[in-house]
Protein backbone atom coordinates (compact mmCIF):
# COMPACT_ATOMS: atom_id res chain seq x y z
CA UNK A 1 0.00 0.00 0.00
CA UNK A 2 2.80 2.39 0.95
CA UNK A 3 4.34 1.50 -2.42
CA UNK A 4 1.35 3.01 -4.22
CA UNK A 5 0.62 5.99 -1.98
CA UNK A 6 4.24 7.02 -1.47
CA UNK A 7 5.15 10.42 -0.01
CA UNK A 8 6.00 12.14 -3.31
CA UNK A 9 2.80 11.00 -4.96
CA UNK A 10 0.63 12.26 -2.08
CA UNK A 11 2.50 15.55 -2.24
CA UNK A 12 2.03 15.78 -6.01
CA UNK A 13 -1.75 15.39 -5.57
CA UNK A 14 -1.99 17.83 -2.67
CA UNK A 15 0.17 20.51 -4.32
CA UNK A 16 -0.36 19.92 -8.02
CA UNK A 17 1.68 21.70 -10.68
CA UNK A 18 -0.02 24.04 -13.15
CA UNK A 19 -3.38 23.97 -11.38
CA UNK A 20 -5.65 26.78 -12.55
CA UNK A 21 -7.02 28.35 -15.73
CA UNK A 22 -5.63 30.25 -18.71
CA UNK A 23 -7.37 33.41 -19.93
CA UNK A 24 -5.78 33.34 -23.36
CA UNK A 25 -6.07 29.62 -24.03
CA UNK A 26 -5.99 28.41 -27.64
CA UNK A 27 -7.60 25.14 -26.69
CA UNK A 28 -9.75 23.85 -23.85
CA UNK A 29 -10.85 20.30 -23.26
CA UNK A 30 -12.44 18.20 -20.55
CA UNK A 31 -12.44 14.49 -19.76
CA UNK A 32 -14.74 12.60 -17.43
CA UNK A 33 -14.31 9.26 -15.75
CA UNK A 34 -17.78 7.84 -16.19
CA UNK A 35 -17.31 5.22 -13.49
CA UNK A 36 -16.62 7.62 -10.64
CA UNK A 37 -17.51 11.16 -11.74
CA UNK A 38 -13.93 12.46 -11.77
CA UNK A 39 -13.29 15.42 -14.06
CA UNK A 40 -10.19 17.06 -15.52
CA UNK A 41 -10.29 20.21 -17.66
CA UNK A 42 -7.20 21.33 -19.52
CA UNK A 43 -6.45 24.77 -21.01
CA UNK A 44 -3.53 25.16 -23.39
CA UNK A 45 -1.66 28.11 -24.92
CA UNK A 46 0.17 27.21 -28.11
CA UNK A 47 3.28 28.81 -29.62
CA UNK A 48 2.87 31.27 -32.47
CA UNK A 49 3.32 28.61 -35.12
CA UNK A 50 0.73 26.49 -33.22
CA UNK A 51 3.12 23.57 -33.13
CA UNK A 52 4.27 23.61 -29.51
CA UNK A 53 2.57 23.65 -26.11
CA UNK A 54 3.70 26.95 -24.63
CA UNK A 55 1.65 26.89 -21.44
CA UNK A 56 -0.85 24.60 -19.77
CA UNK A 57 -3.17 24.92 -16.81
CA UNK A 58 -5.66 22.37 -15.59
CA UNK A 59 -8.28 21.94 -12.93
CA UNK A 60 -10.59 19.21 -11.77
CA UNK A 61 -11.45 16.92 -8.95
CA UNK A 62 -10.86 13.26 -8.32
CA UNK A 63 -8.78 10.68 -6.55
CA UNK A 64 -5.10 10.96 -5.68
CA UNK A 65 -4.05 8.94 -8.73
CA UNK A 66 -5.95 11.06 -11.28
CA UNK A 67 -4.81 14.36 -9.75
CA UNK A 68 -1.16 13.40 -9.28
CA UNK A 69 -0.89 11.95 -12.78
CA UNK A 70 -2.34 15.10 -14.35
CA UNK A 71 0.11 17.19 -12.34
CA UNK A 72 3.06 15.13 -13.60
CA UNK A 73 1.67 15.16 -17.13
CA UNK A 74 1.26 18.95 -17.18
CA UNK A 75 4.96 19.39 -16.39
CA UNK A 76 5.90 16.84 -19.03
CA UNK A 77 4.03 18.44 -21.91
CA UNK A 78 5.08 22.04 -21.39
CA UNK A 79 7.29 22.81 -24.38
CA UNK A 80 6.38 19.56 -26.10
CA UNK A 81 5.31 19.61 -29.75
CA UNK A 82 1.60 19.00 -30.35
CA UNK A 83 2.54 16.15 -32.65
CA UNK A 84 4.34 14.32 -29.85
CA UNK A 85 1.35 14.53 -27.51
CA UNK A 86 -0.26 11.53 -29.17
CA UNK A 87 2.78 9.40 -28.43
CA UNK A 88 2.63 9.82 -24.66
CA UNK A 89 2.12 6.45 -22.95
CA UNK A 90 0.81 4.99 -19.72
CA UNK A 91 4.34 3.87 -18.82
CA UNK A 92 5.70 7.41 -19.06
CA UNK A 93 3.06 8.63 -16.60
CA UNK A 94 3.76 5.73 -14.25
CA UNK A 95 7.44 6.55 -14.40
CA UNK A 96 6.72 10.20 -13.70
CA UNK A 97 4.74 9.16 -10.63
CA UNK A 98 7.51 6.85 -9.43
CA UNK A 99 5.29 3.78 -9.81
CA UNK A 100 6.17 0.47 -11.40
CA UNK A 101 2.64 -0.70 -12.00
CA UNK A 102 -1.01 0.07 -11.35
CA UNK A 103 -3.97 -2.27 -10.85
CA UNK A 104 -6.54 -2.64 -13.65
CA UNK A 105 -9.14 -0.85 -11.57
CA UNK A 106 -7.03 2.30 -11.39
CA UNK A 107 -5.85 2.56 -15.01
CA UNK A 108 -8.76 4.89 -15.85
CA UNK A 109 -7.77 7.18 -12.97
CA UNK A 110 -4.18 7.19 -14.20
CA UNK A 111 -5.14 8.00 -17.79
CA UNK A 112 -7.92 10.55 -17.21
CA UNK A 113 -5.59 13.52 -17.70
CA UNK A 114 -3.89 11.95 -20.68
CA UNK A 115 -7.23 11.39 -22.40
CA UNK A 116 -7.97 15.12 -22.02
CA UNK A 117 -4.53 16.10 -23.27
CA UNK A 118 -4.75 13.86 -26.31
CA UNK A 119 -7.80 15.77 -27.51
CA UNK A 120 -5.56 18.77 -28.15
CA UNK A 121 -4.98 18.95 -31.88
CA UNK B 1 -31.34 -15.65 13.57
CA UNK B 2 -28.96 -16.76 10.85
CA UNK B 3 -26.04 -19.00 11.74
CA UNK B 4 -23.45 -16.91 9.89
CA UNK B 5 -20.49 -19.18 10.69
CA UNK B 6 -22.31 -22.15 9.19
CA UNK B 7 -23.45 -20.09 6.17
CA UNK B 8 -19.84 -19.05 5.49
CA UNK B 9 -18.91 -22.69 4.95
CA UNK B 10 -21.40 -22.85 2.06
CA UNK B 11 -19.46 -20.21 0.08
CA UNK B 12 -16.11 -21.56 -1.13
CA UNK B 13 -14.78 -18.15 -2.21
CA UNK B 14 -15.00 -16.79 1.33
CA UNK B 15 -12.02 -18.87 2.37
CA UNK B 16 -9.79 -16.94 -0.05
CA UNK B 17 -7.02 -14.64 1.09
CA UNK B 18 -6.77 -11.17 -0.44
CA UNK B 19 -3.46 -9.37 0.01
CA UNK B 20 -2.57 -12.01 2.63
CA UNK B 21 -5.65 -11.10 4.66
CA UNK B 22 -8.94 -12.97 5.10
CA UNK B 23 -11.40 -11.74 2.47
CA UNK B 24 -14.13 -9.49 3.86
CA UNK B 25 -16.58 -9.17 0.98
CA UNK B 26 -18.74 -6.06 1.39
CA UNK B 27 -19.58 -5.38 -2.25
CA UNK B 28 -22.78 -7.39 -2.35
CA UNK B 29 -24.94 -4.68 -3.93
CA UNK B 30 -22.70 -5.01 -6.99
CA UNK B 31 -22.86 -8.79 -6.98
CA UNK B 32 -23.14 -11.52 -4.37
CA UNK B 33 -21.00 -14.62 -3.96
CA UNK B 34 -22.46 -18.04 -4.80
CA UNK B 35 -23.08 -20.95 -2.43
CA UNK B 36 -21.84 -24.44 -3.31
CA UNK B 37 -25.41 -25.58 -4.04
CA UNK B 38 -25.66 -23.05 -6.90
CA UNK B 39 -22.23 -23.96 -8.28
CA UNK B 40 -23.17 -27.65 -8.09
CA UNK B 41 -26.45 -27.10 -9.95
CA UNK B 42 -24.61 -25.52 -12.85
CA UNK B 43 -21.88 -28.20 -12.93
CA UNK B 44 -24.44 -30.97 -12.66
CA UNK B 45 -26.37 -29.58 -15.60
CA UNK B 46 -23.29 -29.45 -17.82
CA UNK B 47 -21.97 -32.81 -16.60
CA UNK B 48 -25.20 -34.78 -16.81
CA UNK B 49 -28.23 -33.16 -18.44
CA UNK B 50 -27.33 -30.98 -21.44
CA UNK B 51 -29.86 -30.99 -24.27
CA UNK B 52 -32.03 -28.35 -25.85
CA UNK B 53 -35.38 -27.76 -24.20
CA UNK B 54 -38.84 -28.28 -25.69
CA UNK B 55 -37.32 -29.63 -28.88
CA UNK B 56 -36.30 -33.29 -28.64
CA UNK B 57 -38.05 -36.48 -27.64
CA UNK B 58 -34.98 -38.15 -26.20
CA UNK B 59 -34.30 -38.64 -22.49
CA UNK B 60 -31.75 -35.84 -22.08
CA UNK B 61 -34.08 -33.36 -23.72
CA UNK B 62 -36.79 -34.40 -21.26
CA UNK B 63 -34.45 -33.98 -18.30
CA UNK B 64 -33.29 -30.58 -19.50
CA UNK B 65 -36.88 -29.45 -20.12
CA UNK B 66 -37.86 -30.65 -16.63
CA UNK B 67 -35.00 -28.74 -15.03
CA UNK B 68 -35.95 -25.61 -16.95
CA UNK B 69 -39.68 -25.81 -16.22
CA UNK B 70 -39.25 -26.76 -12.56
CA UNK B 71 -36.66 -24.01 -12.18
CA UNK B 72 -39.04 -21.48 -13.68
CA UNK B 73 -41.81 -22.62 -11.35
CA UNK B 74 -39.53 -22.38 -8.29
CA UNK B 75 -38.31 -18.89 -9.22
CA UNK B 76 -41.80 -17.53 -9.93
CA UNK B 77 -43.00 -19.07 -6.62
CA UNK B 78 -40.13 -17.32 -4.83
CA UNK B 79 -41.41 -13.97 -6.13
CA UNK B 80 -45.08 -14.73 -5.53
CA UNK B 81 -45.77 -14.57 -9.26
CA UNK B 82 -47.60 -16.87 -11.65
CA UNK B 83 -45.26 -18.97 -13.75
CA UNK B 84 -46.30 -17.36 -17.01
CA UNK B 85 -45.73 -13.87 -15.56
CA UNK B 86 -41.97 -14.54 -15.34
CA UNK B 87 -39.86 -13.71 -18.39
CA UNK B 88 -36.19 -14.68 -18.21
CA UNK B 89 -33.64 -12.04 -19.12
CA UNK B 90 -29.94 -11.64 -18.39
CA UNK B 91 -30.26 -9.01 -15.65
CA UNK B 92 -32.31 -6.09 -14.33
CA UNK B 93 -31.07 -3.75 -17.04
CA UNK B 94 -32.24 -6.11 -19.76
CA UNK B 95 -35.60 -6.47 -17.98
CA UNK B 96 -36.12 -2.71 -17.99
CA UNK B 97 -35.10 -2.54 -21.65
CA UNK B 98 -37.66 -5.29 -22.26
CA UNK B 99 -40.41 -3.09 -20.83
CA UNK B 100 -39.27 -0.21 -23.04
CA UNK B 101 -39.36 -2.34 -26.20
CA UNK B 102 -42.18 -4.78 -25.39
CA UNK B 103 -44.50 -2.22 -23.79
CA UNK B 104 -43.14 1.31 -24.27
CA UNK B 105 -42.80 1.22 -28.05
CA UNK B 106 -46.53 0.61 -28.52
CA UNK B 107 -47.90 2.54 -25.53
CA UNK B 108 -45.87 5.71 -25.13
CA UNK B 109 -46.64 8.48 -27.59
CA UNK B 110 -45.56 12.04 -28.28
CA UNK B 111 -46.07 14.37 -25.31
CA UNK B 112 -46.29 11.54 -22.74
CA UNK B 113 -44.40 11.66 -19.44
CA UNK B 114 -42.37 8.90 -17.82
CA UNK B 115 -41.81 9.53 -14.11
CA UNK B 116 -38.58 8.19 -12.67
CA UNK B 117 -36.85 9.12 -9.41
CA UNK B 118 -33.53 10.73 -8.51
CA UNK B 119 -32.82 7.52 -6.58
CA UNK B 120 -32.89 5.40 -9.72
CA UNK B 121 -29.94 3.46 -11.09
CA UNK B 122 -28.82 4.63 -14.56
CA UNK B 123 -30.50 1.55 -16.02
CA UNK B 124 -33.90 2.86 -14.92
CA UNK B 125 -33.15 6.34 -16.29
CA UNK B 126 -31.20 5.99 -19.54
CA UNK B 127 -33.63 3.41 -20.98
CA UNK B 128 -36.48 5.90 -20.51
CA UNK B 129 -34.51 8.87 -21.82
CA UNK B 130 -33.86 6.89 -24.99
CA UNK B 131 -37.51 5.83 -25.35
CA UNK B 132 -38.55 9.45 -24.74
CA UNK B 133 -36.21 10.53 -27.53
CA UNK B 134 -37.72 8.01 -29.95
CA UNK B 135 -41.28 9.00 -29.02
CA UNK B 136 -40.89 12.76 -28.39
CA UNK B 137 -42.00 12.04 -24.84
CA UNK B 138 -40.32 13.38 -21.69
CA UNK B 139 -38.73 12.01 -18.53
CA UNK B 140 -39.45 13.75 -15.23
CA UNK B 141 -37.79 13.08 -11.87
CA UNK B 142 -39.39 12.56 -8.46
CA UNK B 143 -37.09 14.28 -5.94
CA UNK B 144 -35.63 12.85 -2.74
CA UNK B 145 -35.69 14.63 0.62
CA UNK B 146 -32.63 15.63 2.68
CA UNK B 147 -32.48 12.17 4.30
CA UNK B 148 -32.41 10.36 0.99
CA UNK B 149 -36.04 9.20 1.15
CA UNK B 150 -38.32 9.44 -1.86
CA UNK B 151 -40.33 12.66 -1.58
CA UNK B 152 -43.94 11.45 -1.76
CA UNK B 153 -45.22 15.03 -1.76
CA UNK B 154 -43.21 15.64 -4.89
CA UNK B 155 -44.72 12.50 -6.42
CA UNK B 156 -48.23 13.84 -5.68
CA UNK B 157 -47.25 17.21 -7.12
CA UNK B 158 -45.90 15.66 -10.33
CA UNK B 159 -48.96 13.41 -10.69
CA UNK B 160 -51.14 16.53 -10.65
CA UNK B 161 -48.77 18.59 -12.77
CA UNK B 162 -48.48 16.09 -15.64
CA UNK B 163 -51.87 14.51 -15.02
CA UNK B 164 -53.05 12.28 -17.86
CA UNK B 165 -49.77 12.59 -19.75
CA UNK B 166 -48.08 10.16 -17.35
CA UNK B 167 -47.83 6.66 -18.78
CA UNK B 168 -45.28 5.02 -16.49
CA UNK B 169 -43.81 5.45 -13.02
CA UNK B 170 -40.41 3.70 -12.81
CA UNK B 171 -38.87 3.51 -9.34
CA UNK B 172 -36.40 1.39 -7.39
CA UNK B 173 -37.59 -0.75 -4.49
CA UNK B 174 -34.29 -0.20 -2.68
CA UNK B 175 -31.73 2.42 -3.74
CA UNK B 176 -28.42 0.81 -4.69
CA UNK B 177 -26.55 3.94 -3.62
CA UNK B 178 -28.25 4.78 -0.32
CA UNK B 179 -30.10 1.63 0.70
CA UNK B 180 -33.26 3.75 0.95
CA UNK B 181 -36.42 1.64 0.84
CA UNK B 182 -39.12 3.16 -1.35
CA UNK B 183 -42.58 2.59 0.22
CA UNK B 184 -44.03 0.79 -2.79
CA UNK B 185 -47.44 0.37 -1.20
CA UNK B 186 -47.82 4.13 -0.68
CA UNK B 187 -46.52 4.88 -4.18
CA UNK B 188 -49.01 2.42 -5.69
CA UNK B 189 -51.86 3.97 -3.68
CA UNK B 190 -50.96 7.49 -4.79
CA UNK B 191 -50.52 6.51 -8.44
CA UNK B 192 -53.62 4.31 -8.67
CA UNK B 193 -55.74 6.93 -6.86
CA UNK B 194 -54.69 9.32 -9.59
CA UNK B 195 -55.27 6.99 -12.53
CA UNK B 196 -55.58 3.26 -13.02
CA UNK B 197 -54.05 3.67 -16.49
CA UNK B 198 -50.56 4.54 -15.26
CA UNK B 199 -48.21 1.54 -15.28
CA UNK B 200 -45.74 1.02 -12.45
CA UNK B 201 -42.32 -0.57 -12.85
CA UNK B 202 -40.26 -1.50 -9.81
CA UNK B 203 -36.52 -2.10 -10.11
CA UNK B 204 -36.07 -4.87 -7.58
CA UNK B 205 -32.36 -5.52 -8.11
CA UNK B 206 -31.49 -4.47 -4.55
CA UNK B 207 -34.63 -5.65 -2.77
CA UNK B 208 -34.91 -9.20 -4.12
CA UNK B 209 -31.80 -10.38 -2.18
CA UNK B 210 -33.16 -9.16 1.19
CA UNK B 211 -36.93 -8.63 1.15
CA UNK B 212 -39.64 -11.24 0.55
CA UNK B 213 -41.34 -10.19 -2.68
CA UNK B 214 -44.98 -10.95 -3.34
CA UNK B 215 -45.57 -9.69 -6.85
CA UNK B 216 -49.32 -10.28 -6.90
CA UNK B 217 -50.03 -8.31 -3.72
CA UNK B 218 -47.62 -5.47 -4.62
CA UNK B 219 -50.16 -4.16 -7.12
CA UNK B 220 -47.54 -3.18 -9.66
CA UNK B 221 -47.24 -3.98 -13.36
CA UNK B 222 -43.55 -4.80 -13.82
CA UNK B 223 -40.87 -6.10 -11.45
CA UNK B 224 -37.26 -6.46 -12.59
CA UNK B 225 -34.50 -8.38 -10.80
CA UNK B 226 -31.03 -9.88 -11.26
CA UNK B 227 -30.15 -13.42 -10.16
CA UNK B 228 -26.51 -12.63 -9.46
CA UNK B 229 -27.27 -10.21 -6.63
CA UNK B 230 -29.31 -12.86 -4.80
CA UNK B 231 -26.70 -15.64 -4.65
CA UNK B 232 -27.53 -16.90 -8.16
CA UNK B 233 -25.38 -17.06 -11.29
CA UNK B 234 -24.47 -14.06 -13.43
CA UNK B 235 -26.37 -13.79 -16.70
CA UNK B 236 -29.85 -14.71 -15.48
CA UNK B 237 -32.55 -12.43 -14.16
CA UNK B 238 -36.24 -11.84 -14.56
CA UNK B 239 -38.92 -9.47 -15.68
CA UNK B 240 -42.25 -10.21 -14.00
CA UNK B 241 -45.22 -8.79 -15.87
CA UNK B 242 -48.80 -8.64 -14.53
CA UNK B 243 -50.68 -11.29 -16.49
CA UNK B 244 -53.46 -9.00 -17.65
CA UNK B 245 -50.88 -7.01 -19.64
CA UNK B 246 -49.77 -10.23 -21.30
CA UNK B 247 -53.29 -11.48 -21.99
CA UNK B 248 -54.44 -8.21 -23.55
CA UNK B 249 -51.25 -7.97 -25.62
CA UNK B 250 -50.41 -4.63 -23.99
CA UNK B 251 -47.00 -6.22 -23.32
CA UNK B 252 -45.68 -7.93 -26.44
CA UNK B 253 -42.57 -9.96 -27.21
CA UNK B 254 -39.58 -7.82 -28.11
CA UNK B 255 -37.34 -10.63 -29.29
CA UNK B 256 -38.52 -12.83 -32.12
CA UNK B 257 -37.44 -16.18 -33.51
CA UNK B 258 -37.74 -19.87 -32.74
CA UNK B 259 -39.40 -21.19 -29.61
CA UNK B 260 -41.77 -18.27 -29.15
CA UNK B 261 -44.00 -19.09 -32.13
CA UNK B 262 -46.95 -21.39 -32.75
CA UNK B 263 -47.09 -21.19 -36.56
CA UNK B 264 -44.85 -19.55 -39.12
CA UNK B 265 -46.10 -18.98 -42.68
CA UNK B 266 -44.45 -17.18 -45.55
CA UNK B 267 -46.97 -14.38 -45.12
CA UNK B 268 -47.21 -14.14 -41.33
CA UNK B 269 -46.46 -15.69 -37.93
CA UNK B 270 -48.65 -16.50 -34.95
CA UNK B 271 -46.94 -16.28 -31.57
CA UNK B 272 -47.06 -19.04 -28.99
CA UNK B 273 -50.42 -19.15 -27.22
CA UNK B 274 -48.74 -20.20 -24.00
CA UNK B 275 -47.78 -16.79 -22.56
CA UNK B 276 -44.87 -18.40 -20.79
CA UNK B 277 -43.37 -19.59 -24.09
CA UNK B 278 -44.07 -16.43 -26.05
CA UNK B 279 -41.16 -14.58 -24.52
CA UNK B 280 -38.53 -17.27 -24.96
CA UNK B 281 -36.89 -16.52 -28.29
CA UNK B 282 -34.05 -18.93 -28.92
CA UNK B 283 -32.42 -21.45 -26.62
CA UNK B 284 -32.66 -20.35 -22.97
CA UNK B 285 -29.85 -20.55 -20.40
CA UNK B 286 -31.05 -23.71 -18.67
CA UNK B 287 -28.03 -24.11 -16.36
CA UNK B 288 -28.43 -20.57 -15.05
CA UNK B 289 -32.18 -21.03 -14.53
CA UNK B 290 -31.40 -24.15 -12.52
CA UNK B 291 -28.67 -22.28 -10.62
CA UNK B 292 -31.01 -19.41 -9.80
CA UNK B 293 -33.70 -21.84 -8.67
CA UNK B 294 -31.13 -23.33 -6.29
CA UNK B 295 -30.33 -19.84 -4.96
CA UNK B 296 -34.06 -19.28 -4.34
CA UNK B 297 -34.21 -22.64 -2.51
CA UNK B 298 -31.19 -21.66 -0.44
CA UNK B 299 -32.72 -18.32 0.59
CA UNK B 300 -36.08 -19.94 1.31
CA UNK B 301 -34.34 -22.52 3.46
CA UNK B 302 -32.70 -19.71 5.46
CA UNK B 303 -36.07 -17.94 5.62
CA UNK B 304 -36.52 -14.53 4.02
CA UNK B 305 -37.77 -13.05 7.30
CA UNK B 306 -34.49 -14.07 9.00
CA UNK B 307 -32.51 -12.89 5.96
CA UNK B 308 -34.05 -9.42 6.27
CA UNK B 309 -33.69 -9.32 10.05
CA UNK B 310 -30.01 -10.19 9.67
CA UNK B 311 -29.50 -7.49 7.08
CA UNK B 312 -31.23 -4.81 9.18
CA UNK B 313 -29.02 -5.75 12.13
CA UNK B 314 -25.91 -5.30 9.97
CA UNK B 315 -27.13 -2.00 8.51
CA UNK B 316 -27.92 -0.56 11.94
CA UNK B 317 -24.67 -1.84 13.45
CA UNK B 318 -22.68 -0.40 10.54
CA UNK B 319 -24.39 2.98 10.93
CA UNK B 320 -23.75 2.96 14.68
CA UNK B 321 -20.05 2.10 14.29
CA UNK B 322 -19.29 4.19 11.20
CA UNK B 323 -20.87 7.25 12.80
CA UNK B 324 -18.04 7.06 15.35
CA UNK B 325 -15.22 7.04 12.79
CA UNK B 326 -13.39 10.33 12.38
CA UNK B 327 -13.84 11.93 8.91
CA UNK B 328 -16.64 9.54 7.93
CA UNK B 329 -19.96 11.12 6.96
CA UNK B 330 -22.85 8.71 6.32
CA UNK B 331 -25.12 9.52 3.39
CA UNK B 332 -28.80 8.59 3.25
CA UNK B 333 -31.06 7.37 6.06
CA UNK B 334 -29.13 7.36 9.34
CA UNK B 335 -29.81 6.68 13.02
CA UNK B 336 -29.91 10.38 13.82
CA UNK B 337 -32.20 11.49 11.00
CA UNK B 338 -34.81 8.71 11.00
CA UNK B 339 -36.35 7.84 14.35
CA UNK B 340 -36.35 4.11 15.12
CA UNK B 341 -34.56 3.34 11.87
CA UNK B 342 -35.24 -0.24 10.74
CA UNK B 343 -37.11 -1.15 13.94
CA UNK B 344 -40.24 -2.25 12.07
CA UNK B 345 -39.28 -5.28 10.02
CA UNK B 346 -42.43 -4.86 7.93
CA UNK B 347 -41.48 -1.31 7.01
CA UNK B 348 -37.69 -1.09 6.89
CA UNK B 349 -36.09 2.26 5.99
CA UNK B 350 -32.61 1.26 4.84
CA UNK B 351 -31.68 -2.15 3.46
CA UNK B 352 -28.56 -3.80 2.14
CA UNK B 353 -25.90 -1.13 2.31
CA UNK B 354 -24.30 1.83 4.05
CA UNK B 355 -22.57 4.51 1.98
CA UNK B 356 -20.36 7.28 3.22
CA UNK B 357 -18.03 10.10 2.36
CA UNK B 358 -14.55 10.20 3.85
CA UNK B 359 -13.72 13.87 4.25
CA UNK B 360 -10.56 14.88 2.44
CA UNK B 361 -10.07 11.57 0.65
CA UNK B 362 -11.61 10.41 -2.63
CA UNK B 363 -13.69 7.22 -2.46
CA UNK B 364 -11.36 5.35 -4.85
CA UNK B 365 -8.43 5.99 -2.56
CA UNK B 366 -10.47 4.84 0.45
CA UNK B 367 -11.41 1.64 -1.40
CA UNK B 368 -7.80 1.05 -2.42
CA UNK B 369 -6.58 1.24 1.19
CA UNK B 370 -9.44 -1.03 2.33
CA UNK B 371 -8.48 -3.56 -0.36
CA UNK B 372 -4.96 -3.70 1.07
CA UNK B 373 -6.65 -4.96 4.24
CA UNK B 374 -8.62 -7.64 2.35
CA UNK B 375 -11.86 -5.64 2.41
CA UNK B 376 -13.87 -5.33 -0.81
CA UNK B 377 -16.17 -2.30 -1.06
CA UNK B 378 -17.51 -0.26 -3.94
CA UNK B 379 -16.42 3.30 -4.62
CA UNK B 380 -17.67 5.79 -7.15
CA UNK B 381 -21.14 7.05 -8.03
CA UNK B 382 -22.66 3.55 -8.17
CA UNK B 383 -24.42 4.27 -11.47
CA UNK B 384 -26.46 7.02 -9.81
CA UNK B 385 -24.96 10.19 -11.22
CA UNK B 386 -28.19 12.24 -10.98
CA UNK B 387 -28.40 11.42 -7.25
CA UNK B 388 -24.73 12.23 -6.65
CA UNK B 389 -24.96 15.45 -8.68
CA UNK B 390 -28.12 16.57 -6.86
CA UNK B 391 -26.37 16.12 -3.50
CA UNK B 392 -22.99 17.48 -4.67
CA UNK B 393 -21.19 14.25 -3.87
CA UNK B 394 -18.29 13.45 -6.21
CA UNK B 395 -18.09 9.82 -5.18
CA UNK B 396 -19.06 7.71 -2.19
CA UNK B 397 -17.80 4.48 -0.62
CA UNK B 398 -20.36 1.73 -0.09
CA UNK B 399 -20.29 -1.31 2.18
CA UNK B 400 -23.07 -3.72 1.29
CA UNK B 401 -24.15 -6.92 2.97
CA UNK B 402 -25.29 -10.48 2.42
CA UNK B 403 -26.27 -13.46 4.55
CA UNK B 404 -22.61 -14.45 5.09
CA UNK B 405 -21.53 -11.09 6.54
CA UNK B 406 -21.25 -10.55 10.28
CA UNK B 407 -20.82 -7.70 12.76
CA UNK B 408 -17.18 -8.79 12.89
CA UNK B 409 -16.81 -7.84 9.20
CA UNK B 410 -18.03 -4.34 10.05
CA UNK B 411 -15.52 -4.14 12.92
CA UNK B 412 -12.79 -5.02 10.41
CA UNK B 413 -14.09 -2.30 8.06
CA UNK B 414 -13.97 0.27 10.84
CA UNK B 415 -10.41 -0.77 11.79
CA UNK B 416 -9.30 -0.54 8.17
CA UNK B 417 -10.88 2.92 7.83
CA UNK B 418 -8.62 4.12 10.60
CA UNK B 419 -5.73 3.04 8.40
CA UNK B 420 -6.93 5.43 5.66
CA UNK B 421 -5.93 8.38 7.79
CA UNK B 422 -2.56 6.82 8.51
CA UNK B 423 -1.76 6.28 4.83
CA UNK B 424 -3.35 9.27 3.14
CA UNK B 425 -3.81 12.19 5.54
Amino acid sequence: MDKLYHEDLLDEAKNPNNFGDLDNADFKTTSYNASCGDVISVAVKLSEDKKTIQDIKWKGHGCIISQASMSVLSEKIKGLSVENLQELTQDEILEGLGLEEISMGRVKCLLLGLSAVKKIV
Amino acid sequence: MLDVKKINLDFPILSRKINDKDLVYLDNSATSQKPQIVIDSISDYYENHVANVHRGVHTLSDESTDLFENGKQAISDFFGAKKHELIFVRNTTEAINGVAYGWGEANVISGDVILVSVLDHHSNIVVWQELAKRKSAQVQFIRVDENGLLDLNDLSKKLKMFNNKIKLVAIPHVSNALGTVVPIKKVVELVKAHSSQIRILVDGAQSAPHIKINFVTMGIDFFAFSGHKMLGPMGIGGLIVRDELLKTDEMRPWLYGGGMISEVHESHTNFHEDLSERFIAGTPDVASVDGLASACDYLTELGMQDVLEHDLDLVNYALQELNKVENVVIVGPNLDNISELNQDINNPDRVGSVSFLYEGVHAHDVAQVLDSQGIAVRSGHHCTMPLHTSQNWIATTRASFQVYNSREDIDKLVNALNKVKEVLL
